[in-house]
C-alpha cells in the first residue's frame, strides 16, 4: 500500500497524482479511493460505486475492534465490531416493503407532509393488538438486560421473540439498519446498533423495539439501568419518563402538537437537562415513520391539531449536559456532543374523543 | 419612531435566525407615513444582502398550526393562508409569530375595503372601483361559503369564545387585507406566505433591490432534497438505486478544504435538473455552490438583495411587479403616479360600438369579430406557447393574486410587446437562486383568469400608458374594417392572415415608434460603425391600406371617446391638471390612491387622444 503523500489516480487508464478521496469511501472506511478530480471520478462512478455496495454488506472492516481509526469520540463508549450476521426472518412473516431493498418506498411515495391521518376504529382495534406484542416482547428484552450481557445479545432475544409471535421487527433493514432494535447506551442518544459489548456495571440503556404485524407498526422504548447506576443517572431516567407522561397528559383532540414540547422542556429544565433537538415524535401505523412530526423542545413550530384517530409517538431524550447530537461514522448512532449520558421514553398513542389511548401500555 | 411591538419584533427576528445587520439597515416609518419601511443607514453596494429570512420562519399554509386541518378540508389559497394566520393571531403570545403579528395588526394597511361607501363612490370614474366593490362581495362570499363552514367543523379548535372573538367578519377582512397586501411567493412548498422582516420592503416601478427564493423545492416536505417521490418523475433514477445511500448522483470528492455533505450536491442536481432550459446557468450554480459552501449546507432562505448603491438614509425597495394602478391599489392598498405599468380597460362591447358608428352594419362586425375570437390565437400562437406551456397546472399551484375572485384583473400583459416590460416576463439573472416568482406569477395569472375557462377574459384588450392600444385590439380593429377582399383572403388561408398582421405590427413598430428607432440606429452606427440587422424594407402604404388604417385611426379615436364616457371622464381639466389639484387636497391613504387611480387612466386616455390624432394627421 502506498504510504507517500502522492497517491495515484483510481480511475481505469488515469495514473494521475491524487489528493481527493470518495467521501462513501470515507464513510466506510474504505482506504485509498483516491481520485485525481472530480470529472474523472465521474467518468468511474459507474464502476467505482460497486465497491460500496460490497463494503456495505461487510460488517465493518475486518478484525477492527475500532472500525473507524481517527474518528474523535465525544464520550467514553466504543462501538465492539464486528457485529454478528444479519439474523433472518422466515418466510411465513409479513414484511414491510423496505424488508429486502431497506428502501421504504410507501413512505417516500406519500402525497404531503401535512396530511395526519386519522385511523378507523377496525384500523386502531389491529394496531393495538400489534402494540401489545411490542410490549410483551420489549419486557421480555429489559429482563434480559444485566451486567456483562452484550447488546447484541438483547437484539438476538428481541429478534426471537418478534418472530415468535408472528411479527416481523421492524427496524432491520430500514433505510439498512442492520439490526432488529436500537440498543442506546449512557451518551448514545438513540439509534445505537447492537453489538459484541458487554454492558457494564453502571451503565443505562435505551431499548428501542418495534413490531410490524398485519401491516402495521408499533414502537416503543425504555431506559434502564444496569446493575448500580449512580444518583444523577436515575434522576435522569426518571426525569426523561415523567417528561414523556407529561406530554401524554395534554394529548387530545383540538390540542396542538407544538405543544407539546413546551411541557417537555420545562419539566427537563427543573432539574438541569436539556432536550435534545433532533429527533422527534413521529407518526405510526402503516408507515414506520410519518406525520405528524413531534419535535420535544419549546417553542417548536410542529404543525397539526390533534384529532380522534392519530396515532404517533411521543419520544423524548433527555440530556445530562448539552442538548446537541452528533452521528458516529455508521451513520446510525446519534451521541451527545458532550459525551454525557442521555435518557429516553417512548410509547405509541391513539387519539380518543375524551383524551388519548396509550396502545402500548403495559 | 421605535414602538415596543417594533423593538419585540426585532428581537423575535433575531430569535429566529433573520439575518440583517443592524449597523447596515433599520425599519422605521416611511416619510410619506405609508406604512414602515427599510431604510439604509450607510451606504452599501450592489449586491449587498440586506435581509436573509429562513423558511423556517415564514407564515404559510404549511407551517400554521392548523396546516393538517386546512389539509384535511381542502382549503386553498389565499383564504387558507388568512385562516392560517386568523389562527396563530388567536393563539396570542404562544404563538411562534406572535410578536411579528403583534406589530403588524398594530398597524393595520389602510386598504381601499375599509373605505366607506361614500369614499368608494369617488372611485366611481375608475376601473379600479368595480374590482374593490368585487372584493368587498368576494370577501363576504367566501367567508360565508369557505370560513364558516370551516370553523364550525372543527369545533374543538374554534371554540365558540375564540369564534366570537378572533373568527369574525371583520377580522376576516382584517387578515384578508393583510395576506393581499403583504402575501410573498417562497416556493412551490410554501407557495404564497408572509415573509417577515422582508415584507417591510415597499414598492417602487424603479426600485434598487430583489427579491430573491429558490423556487424549487420538494412540494411534499419542502426540502431542496429528500427522498420524495414526485409523480413518478425521480423513478428512473431510483431504479438503479439499490442501496439508499448511493444515488446515481455522484457525490463531491473530499478534498483538502471542503467537507462535502451529500445532501449539497444532490441538492445541486435536483436544482439542475429542475432548470432544464438553464442548463448552462445550473452547472455554474453547482460549481459556486461548491466553492462558496465549505462546510455549510445551502441555507434556504428568502433574501432582499440590493441591485443598486444606495446611500444612507435611502429607501430601500423592489417591485412587486409590472401591475396598473387598480391592482395595486385592491390588492396592496396604494398607487403609483405616473406608473409605467397603469392600462385602461377596453371592453369588447365599447369596440363594437365603435365599429357600429363608422360601419354602420351590425352583421359584418358580428361575423368578423366572431373568426377574430375564433383565430386569434393561431396568432399569437408561437407567443403565448411559453407561458400556456408553463407551470400553472391547477390546484396545487395556487398563486397569491386575485384569481378566487373569478373578475379577471386586466393585466396588461396578454398580447403585448415587451419594449417597456423588460422586467415583466423574464426572469432576472440568478445569483444563487431562481428569480422571484411574482414576474413568473403574471404569466400564470392570465391562465387563471375566469373560472369557468381555463382561459383569460376575451372580451377585454387594453390601453397601455403610453395610450397605445395592445396587439389584440390592434388586429380586431384591421380585421374589422379591412375590405371584403382583404378579409376573404385571410380567412381562407392562415399563412397570409399571418403575414397581414406581421406587416401590421412591422408597420405599427415604424409609424408609431419610429422616430426613436430611427435616431437611435442612426447614433448607433456612428459609434460602433458596425453592422446592424438589417430592417425589412417597408414599402409605403398602398390605397387599401391607407383606407384600412384610416378607418383603425378613428375607430380608436371613436373607442377613446367611447371609454371615457362610460367612466365619466371628461376632457375638462387635463390629466396633468387633475394630478396638481389631487396633490394640492392633501388627501391621504386609499382616498388619495384612489384619486392616482382615476388620473392615471384619465392620462392613457388622453395620451391615446394625442397619439391617434398625430398618427391620422400624418397619413
Amino acid at each position: 500500500m502506498a504510504t507517500s503523500s502522492e497517491q495515484l489516480c483510481q480511475g481505469l487508464n488515469c495514473s494521475k497524482p491524487a489528493a481527493l478521496q470518495c467521501p462513501t469511501c470515507l464513510k466506510l472506511g474504505i482506504p485509498n479511493s483516491f481520485f485525481c478530480s472530480q470529472s474523472c471520478f465521474k467518468d468511474n462512478w459507474g464502476a467505482h460505486k460497486a465497491i460500496h455496495k460490497i463494503a456495505a454488506m461487510a460488517n465493518g472492516p475486518p478484525g477492527g475492534s475500532d472500525p473507524w481509526p481517527g474518528y474523535k469520540y465525544s464520550g467514553t463508549l466504543r462501538p465492539v465490531y464486528p457485529l454478528s450476521p444479519r439474523r433472518t426472518v422466515p418466510a411465513h412473516i409479513q414484511k414491510p416493503d423496505y424488508a429486502d431493498t431497506g428502501i421504504p418506498l410507501s413512505e417516500q411515495n406519500i402525497r404531503s407532509s401535512s396530511v395526519i391521518e386519522a385511523l378507523p376504529k377496525e384500523d386502531i382495534d389491529v394496531l393495538r393488538k400489534v402494540c401489545k406484542i411490542a410490549r410483551e416482547v420489549i419486557d421480555i428484552g429489559v429482563a434480559a438486560v444485566k451486567v456483562g450481557v452484550t447488546t447484541d445479545e438483547i437484539d438476538r432475544i428481541i429478534h426471537e421473540a418478534t418472530i415468535e409471535r408472528g411479527g416481523y421487527p421492524s427496524p432491520l433493514n430500514y433505510n439498512g439498519f442492520k439490526k432488529s432494535c436500537c440498543t442506546s447506551v449512557n451518551e448514545v442518544i438513540c439509534h445505537g446498533v447492537p453489538d459484541m459489548r458487554p454492558l457494564k456495571d453502571g451503565d443505562i440503556i435505551n431499548l428501542d423495539v418495534s413490531v410490524y404485524k398485519d401491516g402495521f407498526h408499533s414502537d416503543l422504548n425504555e431506559t434502564v439501568p444496569v446493575g448500580n447506576v449512580d444518583a444523577n443517572g436515575l434522576r435522569l431516567i426518571k426525569n426523561a419518563r415523567e417528561c414523556m407522561e407529561k406530554a401524554i397528559a395534554m394529548v387530545k383532540p383540538g390540542a396542538l402538537y407544538r405543544d407539546l414540547g413546551n411541557v417537555i422542556e420545562k419539566h427537563a429544565k427543573t432539574e438541569g437537562f436539556q432536550v435534545v433537538k433532533t429527533y422527534c415524535g413521529h407518526g405510526v401505523h402503516r408507515l414506520f415513520h410519518c406525520a405528524p412530526n413531534i419535535p420535544h423542545y419549546a417553542r417548536n413550530k410542529a404543525i397539526g391539531v390533534m384529532k380522534v384517530g392519530h396515532v404517533f409517538t411521543i419520544e423524548p431524550m433527555i440530556n445530562e449536559g448539552t442538548w446537541k447530537d452528533e452521528m458516529w461514522p455508521d451513520s446510525w448512532t446519534a451521541v451527545t456532543q458532550d459525551g454525557k449520558r442521555s435518557a429516553q421514553f417512548e410509547q405509541t398513542m391513539v387519539v380518543t374523543e375524551t383524551g388519548v389511548e396509550i396502545l402500548t401500555a403495559r | 419612531m421605535s414602538s415596543k411591538e417594533l423593538t419585540a419584533f426585532l428581537a423575535w427576528a433575531e430569535e429566529n435566525e433573520i439575518l440583517w445587520d443592524k449597523a447596515a439597515i433599520e425599519i422605521k416609518e416611511t416619510p410619506s407615513k405609508y406604512g414602515l419601511g427599510v431604510f439604509a443607514k450607510k451606504r452599501l453596494e450592489p449586491g449587498y444582502e440586506v435581509i436573509q429570512v429562513p423558511k423556517a420562519i415564514v407564515l404559510s399554509v404549511q407551517t400554521t398550526g392548523i396546516a393538517n386541518l386546512l389539509e384535511d378540508d381542502e382549503v386553498e389559497g389565499d383564504t387558507a393562508l388568512t385562516i392560517g394566520c386568523m389562527y396563530e393571531l388567536s393563539r396570542g403570545a404562544q404563538s411562534p409569530w406572535a410578536p411579528y403579528l403583534a406589530l403588524l395588526t398594530k398597524r393595520p394597511p389602510q386598504m381601499a375595503t375599509t373605505l366607506s361607501k361614500e369614499s368608494r363612490e369617488m372611485m366611481k370614474m375608475c376601473e379600479a372601483y368595480n374590482d374593490i366593490e368585487a372584493d368587498i362581495k368576494d370577501l363576504q362570499e367566501d367567508f360565508e361559503s369557505i370560513v364558516v363552514p370551516f370553523i364550525e367543523k372543527n369545533s374543538d379548535v374554534f371554540t365558540a369564545e375564540i369564534k366570537a372573538k378572533f373568527f369574525t367578519l371583520e377580522a376576516f377582512r382584517a387578515m384578508m387585507e393583510i395576506v393581499s397586501s403583504r402575501g410573498m411567493d417562497v416556493d412551490n412548498f410554501h407557495v404564497t406566505a408572509l415573509v417577515p422582516f422582508a415584507d417591510f420592503v415597499n414598492h417602487n416601478p424603479m426600485p434598487n433591490a430583489d427579491y430573491l427564493t429558490h423556487e424549487e423545492v420538494c412540494e411534499i416536505c419542502g426540502a431542496l432534497a429528500c427522498e420524495h417521490m414526485e409523480d413518478g418523475s425521480d423513478d428512473e433514477d431510483d431504479e438503479e438505486n439499490e442501496d439508499g445511500s448511493d444515488d446515481d448522483e455522484v457525490p463531491d470528492l473530499a478534498g483538502d478544504d471542503s467537507a462535502p455533505a451529500a445532501g449539497k450536491k444532490a441538492a445541486a442536481a435536483k436544482g439542475k435538473k429542475a432548470e432544464e432550459d438553464m442548463e448552462e446557468d445550473g452547472e455554474e450554480w453547482e460549481d459556486e455552490d461548491a466553492e462558496d459552501d465549505d462546510d455549510e449546507e445551502i441555507n434556504d432562505t428568502c433574501d432582499i438583495i440590493l441591485d443598486d448603491e444606495v446611500e444612507k438614509g435611502e429607501e430601500i425597495t423592489r417591485h412587486y411587479g409590472p401591475y396598473p394602478n387598480k391592482i395595486l391599489l385592491s390588492k396592496y392598498g396604494f398607487a403609483v403616479e405616473n406608473n409605467p405599468h397603469d392600462t385602461v380597460t377596453i371592453q369588447l362591447d365599447m369596440v363594437r360600438q365603435a365599429a357600429q358608428r363608422i360601419l354602420k352594419d351590425e352583421k359584418l362586425i358580428e361575423e368578423r369579430t366572431a373568426w377574430f375570437l375564433e383565430n386569434e390565437d393561431a396568432f399569437i400562437g408561437a407567443e403565448d406557447d411559453d407561458e400556456e406551456g408553463g407551470c400553472c397546472g391547477g390546484g396545487d399551484h395556487d398563486h397569491d393574486h386575485d384569481h378566487e375572485h373569478g373578475h379577471g384583473h386586466g393585466h396588461d400583459h396578454h398580447g403585448h410587446e415587451h419594449a417597456e416590460g423588460d422586467d415583466c416576463c423574464a426572469p432576472k439573472a440568478p445569483k444563487k437562486k431562481a428569480a422571484e416568482a411574482e414576474a413568473d406569477d403574471e404569466d400564470d395569472e392570465e391562465m387563471e383568469g375566469e373560472e369557468e375557462e381555463d382561459d383569460f377574459p376575451r372580451d377585454i384588450m387594453y390601453m397601455m400608458h403610453d395610450g397605445s392600444i395592445d396587439d389584440r385590439l390592434l388586429m380586431l380593429l384591421n380585421v374589422l374594417f379591412m375590405d371584403k377582399d382583404q378579409f376573404a383572403k385571410i380567412q381562407e388561408d392562415m399563412e397570409a392572415a399571418m403575414e397581414y398582421f406581421n406587416d401590421i405590427f412591422m408597420r405599427r413598430e415604424q409609424e408609431e415608434r419610429g422616430d426613436e428607432d430611427e435616431e437611435m440606429e442612426e447614433d448607433e452606427e456612428e459609434e460602433e460603425g458596425h453592422e446592424k440587422v438589417p430592417k425589412p424594407e417597408l414599402g409605403p402604404r398602398d390605397e387599401k391600406s391607407k383606407k384600412t388604417r384610416k378607418a383603425v385611426l378613428e375607430a380608436i379615436l371613436t373607442l377613446i371617446r367611447i371609454r371615457a364616457d362610460a367612466f365619466g371622464v371628461t376632457d375638462k381639466t387635463t390629466a396633468e391638471q387633475d394630478l396638481a389639484s389631487l396633490k394640492k387636497a392633501k388627501l391621504t391613504g386609499p382616498l388619495y390612491y384612489g384619486g392616482l387611480c382615476v388620473q392615471g387612466e384619465k392620462q392613457i386616455l388622453q395620451n391615446g387622444l394625442q397619439g391617434y390624432d398625430s398618427f391620422l394627421a400624418e397619413l
